[in-house]
């Protein structure tokens, strides 16, 4: 069919051999960023104290310096929750802008922080110790999306996605109607500064035995999301154009959200509410290796990491106190985001 | 048969679009639905690919109901051209066409190489196989259409049902979609399009379906079915069908003469009305093919 100018290069083959080595650099920028946020702090310590501490973790020897109880009990929980939130919280957000068909599209957006903020703060104010906070946060994010859900699934005759977004947004202003009696009756010197530090999201309190909590939960909806990448592609066609194309387009769409909230409400309990990091690594994963969810994972799930680690780094490392990683998230990702939409490309790339 | 609507009533339980509508597109068939706007083609459509329940009648795939079909049976037997909408992601034509193949692939598949291969072999028939690596967003809507087509053949399905596939294209893509159209029909494939221009009906249909509110008024050969009167009816211009002298079949409508006022596009239930006045014509005349 001639009269048609296609002589333009092979850009998907440009594409793949780009997302290629984009694996591999974004392996080594993690190494470094990992590497940099263990050596440095209020207590910094060499590349030799790092490596000699991990030597001792791997042979199993107990920690024998103070040098080594610091990385190995305080800091190395730190640097592995900011991988694994930055990880879950970005492959959550490249998974709902897809199937929600929208670039502004957060992990937020069916309501899982707003109901996890719910269980925090209640926990807060009943003054439950810890642990029970965080299974509260947990229970409170998979509570909402459920709501939400069931909601939606009532509606008929409309179409599912907007439903869900509209679904999500009125239970999340509840969630946060929720939250703000809450602070009004909490204690103005002991809970409310809790309530606040953990609206704004940190790590400084995160151990060991809290990642061994979140890790199975993330993993769990990880491993579905990984497997099922190349057909998540065809819900962002839309709902009609997927069950055309052979995909029972409603269930796919209720594994992906299950999965995707799992991973988000279990990070959110440990870590607080940190935003900004699901809507725009997404962004940047896509402008790296196109919109293909099978190449725009990995991807994302790296850069995600690396993000979230050097952004915690910088949280406790600017300022004499710890500043919510919340706070720096959106500090840097609303001008980033800015830039986005200033270089007006149509949002997807 | 590759599909059947048998005495259809198509639309949504609160609000009927459609009834009584018959149809049977066999291996090789163009069925070339033709109706105003509004007259429900795509809600027929959409019915027949079991993407709306049927209100009425039945619809089979193969010797199948379509409501006994999982969506995975349904793709393999029938591929899908939607009506031409904008593209939202930069996916790569390859990348799009790809996802024709998900029928094929098991849950947790990604594309294999005969994938890729059957996908980049629908792009070059279709003669756009240098744009295999264009990003969707930044092709023509001609360029667009056609990949979507070569979707629809990488979807390996013996029947491929299109609506309004030339609607917003040029001339000349428009050309090159009937030609296409017309080359599938040869390779045994059966083609159903809605369109607007009954000249595309004279050009590659082997059949043609009138509808008008809802209602099929006429199927049958498209020299049989597409008459000047009728047309008159049910689109309220004036229009002269003349036959050229190398046997083609063209529609020329009278820009000057007093046209008809609108055609009535009211209830559904006039539809009898509308069958009625079609006068000397029987309402629905089911075309040689038969049941």
């Amino acid at each position: 069919m001639g009269g048609w100018d296609a002589t333009k290069i092979d850009t998907a083959a440009m594409k793949i051999s780009r997302g290629a080595c984009v694996i591999p650099l974004l392996a080594v920028v993690l190494m470094f960023a990992v590497v940099v946020a263990m050596m440095s702090g209020a207590y910094p310590v060499t590349l030799d104290g790092v490596s000699g501490a991990l030597a001792r973790l791997w042979s199993g020897e107990a920690p024998q310096t103070a040098e080594e109880r610091v990385l190995l009990s305080i800091r190395a929980p730190r640097v592995i929750a900011g991988l694994l939130v930055g990880a879950a919280l970005a492959s959550a957000g490249v998974v709902y802008q897809g199937l929600f068909r929208n670039p502004l599209v957060s992990p937020d957006i069916l309501g899982v922080s707003a109901g996890a903020g719910l269980g925090a703060v209640l926990g807060i104010f009943l003054s439950l110790p810890l642990a029970a906070i965080q299974g509260l946060a947990f229970a409170g994010g998979l509570a909402t999306v459920g709501l939400v859900y069931v909601i939606a699934s009532a509606v008929r005759g409309r179409d599912p996605t907007l439903v869900l977004i509209l679904g999500g947004v009125v239970v999340g202003a509840l969630a946060g109607a929720a939250i703000s009696l809450l602070k009004i009756l909490a204690d103005p010197y002991d809970q409310l500064p809790a309530i606040t530090f953990w609206l704004l999201g940190s790590l400084a309190s995160t151990r060991g035995a809290e990642i061994t909590g979140a890790l199975p939960a993330v993993l769990l909806g990880l491993v579905p999301l990984i497997l099922l990448r190349w057909r998540i592609n065809v819900l962002s066609l839309g709902d009609e154009e997927a069950r055309a194309l052979g995909v029972e387009a409603g269930r796919l769409r209720a594994v992906v959200i299950a999965a995707a909230t799992l991973m988000t409400a279990s990070v959110v309990a440990i870590s607080g509410v940190i935003g900004w990091v699901g809507l725009v690594i997404p962004h940047v994963a896509r402008m790296m290796v196109g919109p293909n969810f099978e190449r725009l994972l990995p991807p994302a799930m790296l850069m995600g990491a690396s993000y979230l680690v050097l952004v915690d780094l910088l949280a406790r490392s600017i300022a004499r106190i710890e500043v919510p990683i919340g706070i720096l998230t959106a500090i840097v990702g609303a001008p980033f985001f800015l830039w986005l939409l200033w270089r007006g490309r149509h949002g997807w790339s | 048969m590759l599909i059947e609507a048998q005495a259809l009533s198509f639309g949504y339980p609160e609000h009927l679009v459609g009834h009584e509508a018959s149809l049977a597109i066999g291996a090789g068939d163009v069925m070339c639905l033709l109706g105003p706007n509004g007259c429900g083609k795509t809600t027929l459509f959409r019915t027949m690919l079991g993407l709306l329940p049927p209100q009425g009648g039945r619809v089979l795939i193969g010797s199948d109901d379509v409501g006994r079909l999982s969506r995975r049976d349904i793709a393999r037997r029938v591929a899908y051209v939607p009506q031409a909408q904008a593209a939202l992601f930069p996916y790569t034509a390859l990348d799009l066409v790809l996802m024709g193949r998900v029928a094929h692939r098991g849950l947790f598949s990604a594309p294999t190489g005969e994938d890729i291969a059957i996908a980049q072999r629908a792009l070059t028939d279709l003669g756009i196989g240098a744009l295999a690596g264009r990003d969707v967003t930044r092709l023509s809507g001609g360029q667009r259409q056609l990949v979507i087509v070569a979707r629809a053949l990488a979807q390996a399905a013996p029947l491929i049902v299109m609506d309004e596939p030339t609607a917003n294209l040029d001339f000349g893509n428009q050309v090159r979609v009937l030609s296409e159209i017309r080359r599938l029909a040869e390779r045994g494939i059966g083609v159903v399009l809605s369109t607007h221009d009954p000249d595309h009906a004279f050009a590659v249909g082997t059949r043609v379906a009138l509808m008008h509110q809802g209602t099929i008024v006429a199927s049958g050969q498209p020299t049989a079915v597409l008459t000047a009167e009728r047309l008159q009816e049910v689109y309220g211009v004036e229009v002269a069908v003349e036959p050229l002298r190398d046997g083609r079949t063209i529609c020329a409508p009278f820009y000057n003469a007093r046209q008809h006022h609108e055609p009535d596009h009211g209830s559904f239930e006039h539809g009898a009305d509308a069958g009625g006045r079609i006068g000397s014509t029987p309402r629905h005349r089911e075309g040689e093919g038969g049941h």
